[in-house]
């Protein structure tokens, strides 16, 4: 079963596995998302905006007490999630600025 | 469902044995626009590696330490003088149990009075204003705004006073770059031999020229007033505490200066512009360049102006956009405004807790006072913006609520996001300043040295050697 992710504001799409995590299905699929950890909830520099399709998974102690502390404003009035911990359980959509498609990576991206 | 993260270990970045492999002032001497010539020098005076007793931060035996032998001594930052620009303005300035009111006299001149009626005693002004005469308001004592007694109510019941000799008691007092600074200490050397080094250092901008005070927060902190000061005197916090700056910070490549024969003043420079060591990808320019437009500037992300153009650095669009912006909404031109001072951090410490950027993507201003006792201290910050033409008024002074955040306010916005990030450590400092059982903090060499320095002077002022 795979679900559908949209990234805001591009409106680029990758589909993910359900239950995968949504900067290991980004990194599958060749998108640079930023981080600095490693995706172990520790850094919290991949915080995006779950706008739409937050399924019941509320973010465990690490993530929450890091989310405190990332600037992140709201912008859609989604959720701000960290992108290594939360869950793709159905069609998402995130909104995040600094994230690099395939396609809008320009020519001398690495 | 698959719940363990893909975990691995970052791997150490080689400069973390080897030392910064970024060459600040090779940077500096390539931008575009050169920067003023103190900015291209560097001092290559370390200070010692000396652990720091954590009671200096706890001890409310300490507390009364500095406040017997250092604040009573050194010149405070009291007030921005622009704030009171017309004669009988008044600005009351208080600190670990003195007060004193400033006032403009009808010369342009600043005088600060001892803040204490000789009869009873009560502060004679209680908070900021503009006053015809300085009166009592207890018995109505009267004085001029000069100083002069002009009133002594049942003068006939007050034997041990003469009206014509009972002149209000002035505070040491003079301005520097538009600051107003106190010394309780009537014999205490000039404000600017005192502050040394810096006065020339700090030669090339004049804030009463090109600044003025757009808002300024009060902050209630449940820190010692030092480990607010510390959380600002050096970058290698940025990867833990400000995360989503790495990628276009040089945290790890920041310049420190301390001087011999300087006990009171101290600087650093942080560049912009380039993806930190510490970040885990070695990321493509645009990358980075992304990070800043997404959180700075988002109205720029993905248009054509948040394209790094052909050869353009990080820095270079980061200078390019600031440059944008600056003209786009304040109409000001930053032509000749080195990057240096345009997308850098550069931050001036003047002892014991007067600190001022003049960098203008950081305009602040700020200084720590202590609260009562070593746990808890007031923390006021300003943002002093750039503006061309007639200056404009001072902005507003808002108290944070407890709990509040600084992002919430106008005019702070994202700068308010980063310096919150500060702040939030503060209480976890305290509590884990009392839990070290081994009673010091062990500094880094040169990136923590700043602290070591100012704990150097402070103890020199204890110890009566200074």
């Amino acid at each position: 079963m795979a679900y559908q992710v949209t990234l805001l504001p591009s409106g680029f799409t990758f589909e993910a596995e359900a239950g995968e995590r949504l900067s290991a299905a980004a990194l599958r699929h060749g998108i640079r998302w930023p981080r600095v950890c490693g995706g172990v909830s520790e850094c919290g520099v991949c915080y995006g905006e779950v706008v739409g399709g937050l399924a019941d998974d509320p973010p465990a102690p690490a993530e929450r007490l890091l989310l405190q502390r990332v600037p992140a404003a709201t912008v859609m009035e989604g959720e701000i999630r960290l992108a290594c911990q939360v869950c793709v359980n159905r069609d998402m959509e995130v909104y995040r600025f600094g994230v690099r498609t395939p396609k809008q990576a320009p020519a001398d991206s690495q | 469902m698959n719940k363990t993260p893909d975990r691995f270990e970052p791997p150490v970045p080689p400069h973390h044995t080897a030392g910064p492999g970024l060459d600040l002032q090779a940077v500096l001497r390539a931008d575009s626009v050169p920067p003023p010539a103190t900015l291209l020098e560097r001092s290559d005076y370390v200070m010692p590696v000396v652990p720091i007793p954590t009671a200096r931060y706890t001890d409310p035996a300490y507390h009364e330490l500095e406040v017997k032998h250092m604040w009573s001594r050194v010149w405070q930052c009291a007030a921005w003088s622009f704030d009171m620009p017309n004669p009988g303005d008044t600005i009351v300035y208080r600190n670990v149990g003195q007060s004193v009111v400033l006032v403009r006299q009808h010369d342009g001149s600043i005088k600060a009075f001892e803040n204490s009626c000789p009869h009873r005693g009560i502060e004679l002004c209680a908070s900021d204003s503009n006053i015809h005469h300085i009166r009592c308001p207890y018995h109505a004592f009267t004085w001029s705004i000069e100083g002069d007694c002009r009133w002594i109510p049942t003068e006939w019941d007050f034997p041990q006073f003469d009206r014509n000799n009972l002149p209000l008691r002035q505070v040491r007092c003079e301005t520097w770059n538009g600051f107003v600074f106190v010394n309780f200490d009537d014999n205490a050397k000039p404000l600017l031999d005192y502050m040394g080094k810096m006065v020339e250092q700090w030669e090339c901008w004049d804030f009463t020229t090109s600044r003025y005070r757009a808002v300024t927060a009060i902050v209630k902190c449940k820190t010692n007033w030092k480990s607010g000061m510390d959380a600002f005197l050096e970058t290698m916090h940025v990867t833990a505490t400000h995360p989503q700056a790495i990628q276009f910070a040089a945290d790890t490549a920041s310049q420190y200066d301390v001087w011999p024969d300087e006990p009171h003043f101290s600087r650093f420079h942080s560049m912009t512009g380039f993806v930190s060591d510490n970040s885990l990808d070695p990321l493509a320019e645009q990358d980075g360049f992304d990070l800043f437009t997404g959180m700075y500037l988002p109205e720029s992300f993905g248009t054509p102006d948040g394209d790094l153009l052909p050869g353009e650095t990080i820095r270079d669009g980061i200078a390019r956009l600031t440059r944008q912006t600056y003209k786009e909404r304040m109409n000001i031109d930053t032509t000749n405004v080195s990057e240096a001072e345009l997308v850098d951090g550069n931050e001036y410490l003047l002892f014991p807790n007067f600190v001022l950027w003049p960098s203008w993507s950081n305009p602040i201003f700020y200084r720590f006072r202590p609260g009562n006792g070593p746990d808890e201290s007031i923390w006021e910050i300003s943002l002093f913006v750039p503006y061309e033409g007639e200056r404009p008024p001072s902005g507003p002074i808002i108290e944070l609520p407890e709990g509040g955040k600084l992002a919430d306010l106008p005019g702070f916005e994202y700068l308010g996001f980063l310096l919150d990030q500060d702040v939030a450590n503060f209480p976890q400092i305290q509590n884990g300043m009392k839990a070290n059982r081994s009673g010091v903090l062990n500094l880094a060499r040169y990136s923590d040295q700043r602290i070591r320095h100012y704990h150097e002077t402070l103890e020199r002022y204890i110890q009566g050697t200074i």
